[in-house]
């Protein structure tokens, strides 16, 4: 486990699929859940 | 979420398109679906749930408003994370948001008659669809899917299983998608 409770989450931008950018910090003063998820999925 | 003042955010390393179909053919997700694509997976290893294959872990964390980590949850790549649990967390973290969080809205009663269209916020050809009535001068009743409840069920049901919108309740009549023929011989227009 790289990242420990307490600890600063790491920051990111990454597009999104509602057409913009979405950065971690803009999101500061309300509380965030980050889920990762495994796709493996492919469009036809 | 919306109660409970926390953002969603999904995180996956498919690229943008890939996020888009995908989203689109579950009827629309209305938080942002973050694509970790380029450089591969680099969020995902930030946070060390990228896979040796390439994927991420099935996992949660729960920042806080100060950006704080609060809550980490890995999960085996087939689990679904628990709903309940999420929201417990939610509630430690923030108690005095939790407390006036609403409760789990129940099935409200569907609109009928005129034109009904079953929709969500994004999806492209409900905005097509929106733009073809308004032309027309056609009135209409909008049902965001995302926002119904019971309504993506009513729609699923309707589209023999899939979640196709929009979904046209004319007076009874269901048109899938935004099929401007048949809403024309519906319509009689």
């Amino acid at each position: 486990m790289k990242l420990k409770l307490g600890q600063a989450a790491p920051d990111f931008t990454l597009p999104s699929h509602l057409e913009k950018d979405v950065t971690l910090s803009d999101l500061r003063g309300s509380n965030v859940l980050i889920a990762f998820f495994p796709l493996a999925w492919t469009p036809v | 979420m919306a109660g409970w003042n926390a953002q969603v955010l999904g995180i996956s390393v498919d690229s943008v398109p890939c996020l888009i179909a995908w989203a689109e053919s579950l009827g629309g997700i209305n938080y942002p679906l973050l694509s970790d694509f380029w450089p591969h997976g680099a969020v995902a290893d930030q946070y060390g749930v990228l896979r040796d294959d390439g994927k991420s872990e099935r996992a949660l964390f729960i920042i806080d408003k100060k950006g704080i980590i609060r809550y980490i949850d890995i999960h085996d790549i087939d689990d679904q994370p628990d709903n309940e649990e999420i929201f417990a967390e939610l509630r430690r973290i923030d108690p005095e948001k939790a407390a006036s969080a609403p409760p789990v809205p129940k099935s409200v009663e569907l609109p009928k008659g005129g034109i009904v269209m079953y929709c969500t916020k994004w999806c492209v050809d409900c905005r097509k669809a929106r733009v073809w009535l308004q032309e027309r001068n056609l009135e209409y009743t909008e049902v965001d899917i995302n926002a119904t409840p019971g309504a993506g069920q009513q729609v699923r049901e309707w589209g023999d299983g899939h979640l196709i919108t929009p979904t046209f309740d004319i007076e009874g009549t269901i048109v899938l998608d935004f099929d401007e023929q048949r809403l024309k011989e519906v319509l009689g227009k």
